[in-house]
């Protein structure tokens, strides 16, 4: 069912590599100066962005995979997302790096087997394996929901 | 989307239009039985409904409303006479249309059962009518018949007329999809019709345009047919052309002479046809000389200006985003002329300050709504219920033309109606019950809204048999939301109704029902930045009083700053701002503080806000905000100042969290958290109930 995915952008967070969707991603930015923190939300939030106008909210992938959360650097990144589509929901998601944008092909993507589990995703669309680095594809759809919780 | 979509859209929304108007019409028509204005206007509505039904696929839907097509006939003509039994049954039919409005012709096995069992309702209906109206209707012929007698003049038979119908349709009418052909073989089936047509206007062939209409029609018709039903004929089209219809003789009068060489004088010169010389030719014929005259002013109060469009709701909400983008921008503008001390610019940036000021006013404004739109459903809610429960209830509307936020008015409709059944349900009793009580068996609602600075003010109001408080205060302790000893004043019980232990339904069948659910009603109201609050009395009634804003997304604020962030708190809310010397003094105690004698709770931000506790060198000060009537002091650390903000929504993903209902963004383009008061008096609230459980828990404990 996911066979429809045919381009991915895919990021590091820690020492893995993830991947999303192209056909969801709105926007690479960089780490903003200040990110406005919400009282009383989860830990992986962030907090919010101004991104022309509107208001983002970004989550912490570090976090929500329970991988360390390392100084500011240049090299980090939020990506805009939109799961559904619509302008009215989107958020953010703060990366170590960005990586590389892949065509991958159905054939390629192959199950997700994680040696241990890790934070707070359960579910992968996929793996592909590419330049020796195995990618594991992110359902977006999941993603929304952990945040959304 | 497909073009026939697109119209089907436009039908189901112009169908609402016209159920609202049917609607409205009815219930007016109630109190006055004999309107024929009204009924014609409910005709009408049925009429379009039935029409556009048929064109454009809904074929249940044509096919039921033409039932009630024809019942509504008869009205016209005055052989069914306007009851309630009849206003009833229409109302009823109102929702299976809405049904298959909604549906279109798949209906459910259900619903289809639904449908034939309405339809079967008419039929009957009919039926009984015929029966007990034979007898009026000879009444009616005799009383003709007698008229006729009055009239000297020999009279032609079967009431045949001469009627002049000049049509003169809108360069655009077959745009619409119009033949006019068919309107005219429409006449002809009506009735010896000569018609006329005027191709004067039609220009060179080299300027000609195929999707332009320059024809018009004179046609003189011989009918029996009244006039109503040959403006029927042109009912779509009445609005894409200029219409008139006028009755030239009482007679047939088309093979006069006269008349001959009037018709053949237009074809020949191109000039339509007058009433008057076709009156002259024919006045020795024929008695109504004012006839004419009296229709055509019936018509003229059929024309109307059009004062209002309908835009997509898109199109304002784009408008609206707009707008807050340009005052933003132009306040990042202002904030850069002031750092360079460019007065050139300062200058410039004012006036686009002054404009874009008044732009946003206006943008607003466009958004706003009045209120009157969902009226409708109200009146409808509170004349089926009474009629359910056998209940006498005047329900009276004030304030309709106040205008909301549509985004508030879409939000309110629920609350409003539940707050309505509830004092249909339990407020008001039974009509033996009030005169039991000493009261008048009629008893009032009373829905009044009103402007009160920049909220708006809905009242809902009845006379029924009110709230006990001992009553809820006893449930309240057996629910355990309150303990035994507990002294409340009344609004403080009555303010229980609103918390969500207390709806539950256990407790609704004991307690008369009262607060059903009332704590819904509040959530809801919260999340359009409303409150509701109420009174009682009991044996006299009850009052629920709910505030609105008058718009979402603009407010006055007071920009603050706790720890890093900045945040907004509505300046409606605020009510002085202290120096925090005063918590230093020894006048504060467990988040308490006195002020002016009065003792108010105080909070301190950082704690709600889970930010790191105040160091020695961190300012502070103390502001005191009043929501409804309650006092609160928040502990802040720097108040900035005043700030007009745009407040945007913070989306899906952030709903969830306590104090924070939207965000703003600073001239500098970083973003302000703009403070929920209301919510911040729950906060208190919560610590209250928690501390309160710990102490109920104990009692457990020491009991057991």
């Amino acid at each position: 069912m996911h066979n429809q995915i045919s381009t991915i952008l895919s990021f590091k967070i820690g020492g893995n590599v993830f991947a999303l969707d192209a056909l969801h991603v709105l926007h690479i930015l960089e780490v903003p100066d200040i990110i406005t923190r919400i009282p009383n939300t989860s830990d992986f939030m962030k907090g919010v962005i101004n991104h022309h106008g509107n208001i983002i909210p970004v989550a912490d992938m570090r976090i929500i995979m329970e991988e360390e959360v390392k100084e500011k650097n240049k090299e980090q990144a939020i990506i805009i997302v939109n799961p559904e589509n619509s302008n009215e929901v989107r958020f953010g998601i703060y990366v170590d790096m960005i990586s590389e944008v892949i065509e991958i092909k159905p054939e390629d993507l192959k199950e997700t087997v994680m040696d241990s589990k890790r934070g707070m995703i359960d579910t992968y669309v996929g793996t592909i394996f590419h330049k020796g680095t195995f990618i594991h594809i992110i359902d977006i759809m999941h993603l929304s929901e952990i945040i959304d919780k | 989307m497909e073009i026939i979509d697109q119209f089907k859209v436009k039908f189901i929304e112009e169908s609402t239009d016209n159920i609202n108007d049917l609607e409205e019409a009815l219930l007016l028509l109630e109190s006055d039985k004999e309107n024929k204005e009204l009924i014609e206007r409910s005709f009408r509505a049925m009429h379009s409904i039935k029409g556009g039904g048929a064109m454009f696929g809904f074929n249940k839907l044509s096919e039921f409303t033409h039932h009630l097509e024809s019942i509504y006939d008869s009205v016209r003509q005055g052989s069914i006479p306007i009851s309630t039994e009849l206003i009833t049954l229409t109302f009823s039919a109102i929702d299976q249309i809405k049904l298959l409005l909604k549906v279109g012709d798949n209906l459910s096995q259900e619903d289809l059962v639904n449908f034939d069992s309405s339809v079967k309702m008419f039929e009957h209906f009919i039926e009984k009518q015929n029966n007990t109206s034979t007898i009026t209707d000879e009444n009616d012929d005799y009383e003709e018949v007698e008229e006729v007698e009055n009239i000297t003049e020999p009279k032609n038979n079967n009431n045949e007329k001469t009627v002049l119908i000049s049509f003169v349709p809108n360069p655009d009418l077959l745009e619409n999809g119009t033949n006019p052909f068919f309107l005219l073989d429409d006449l002809n089936n009506m009735g010896r019709a000569i018609t006329l047509a005027f191709s004067n206007k039609i220009p060179n062939f080299v300027d000609l345009k195929p999707v332009v209409s320059y024809i018009n029609w004179q046609i003189l018709i011989c009918t029996e047919h009244t006039i109503n039903e040959l403006k029927d004929v042109f009912i779509f089209v009445e609005d894409d052309c200029e219409l008139h219809i006028d009755t030239i003789a009482d007679t047939c009068i088309i093979d006069h002479p006269e008349v001959k060489k009037i018709i053949q004088n237009a074809q020949n010169t191109g000039v339509l046809m007058t009433i008057k010389e076709l009156k002259n030719c024919t006045l020795s014929a024929t008695q109504t000389k004012t006839q004419g005259k009296k229709k055509l002013a019936v018509d003229s109060g059929k024309d109307h200006k059009i004062s209002s469009i309908r835009v997509s709701s898109n199109k304002i909400d784009e408008l609206v985003t707009l707008v807050s983008e340009l005052v933003i921008t132009q306040s990042q503008l202002t904030l850069y002329a002031e750092n360079n001390n460019d007065t050139t610019i300062a200058a410039i940036s004012e006036n686009i300050q002054k404009l874009s000021r008044q732009l946003r006013d206006n943008a607003f404004n466009i958004s706003l709504i009045p209120l009157q739109s969902e009226l409708m459903r109200f009146q409808r809610l509170v004349r089926d219920l009474s009629k359910e429960q056998d209940k006498d209830i005047d329900f009276t509307i004030e304030g309709s033309e106040i205008e909301l936020d549509k985004t508030i008015i879409e939000n309110l409709t629920d609350p409003l109606l539940h707050i309505l059944r509830n004092s249909v349900d339990h407020g008001i009793e039974t009509k033996k019950q009030r005169i039991a009580a000493g009261k008048s068996p009629k008893g009032n609602i009373i829905f009044k809204a009103f402007n009160s600075g920049a909220n708006v003010v809905i009242e809902i109001s009845d006379d029924g048999k009110g709230i006990d408080p001992e009553e809820i205060r006893s449930k309240a302790v057996y629910q355990g939301l309150i303990d035994q000893d507990a002294k409340l004043e009344k609004e403080e019980i009555l303010e229980l109704l609103f918390t969500s232990g207390f709806s539950t339904r256990t407790i609704v069948t004991d307690l008369s029902g009262r607060g059903v659910g009332l704590d819904v009603v509040r959530r809801k109201l919260e999340s359009i930045r409303g409150k509701a609050t109420i009174d009682s009395e009991k044996g006299k009634g009850t009052i629920i009083t709910i505030r609105l804003p008058l718009t979402l997304s603009i407010i006055d604020g007071l920009l603050i700053k706790v720890a890093n962030n900045h945040y907004v708190l509505p300046i409606s809310a605020i009510k002085t701002i202290y120096s925090a010397e005063l918590l230093r003094e020894d006048n504060s105690f467990n988040h308490v503080i006195t002020i002016d004698d009065e003792q108010v709770p105080y909070i301190d931000l950082r704690e709600i806000f889970q930010e790191n506790d105040r160091t020695e060198e961190d300012h502070s000060q103390l502001i005191l905000i009043k929501v409804e009537e309650r006092l609160l002091g928040i502990i802040a650390d720097d108040v900035i100042g005043e700030y007009q903000t745009v407040v945007k929504p913070l989306g899906r993903y952030l709903e969830k969290q306590g104090y924070i209902s939207g965000a703003s963004i600073l001239g500098d383009g970083t973003i302000a958290l703009v403070i929920d008061t209301s919510r911040l008096f729950n906060a208190r609230k919560i610590k209250k109930e928690i501390s309160q459980e710990k102490s109920t828990s104990l009692k457990k404990l020491l009991n057991a």
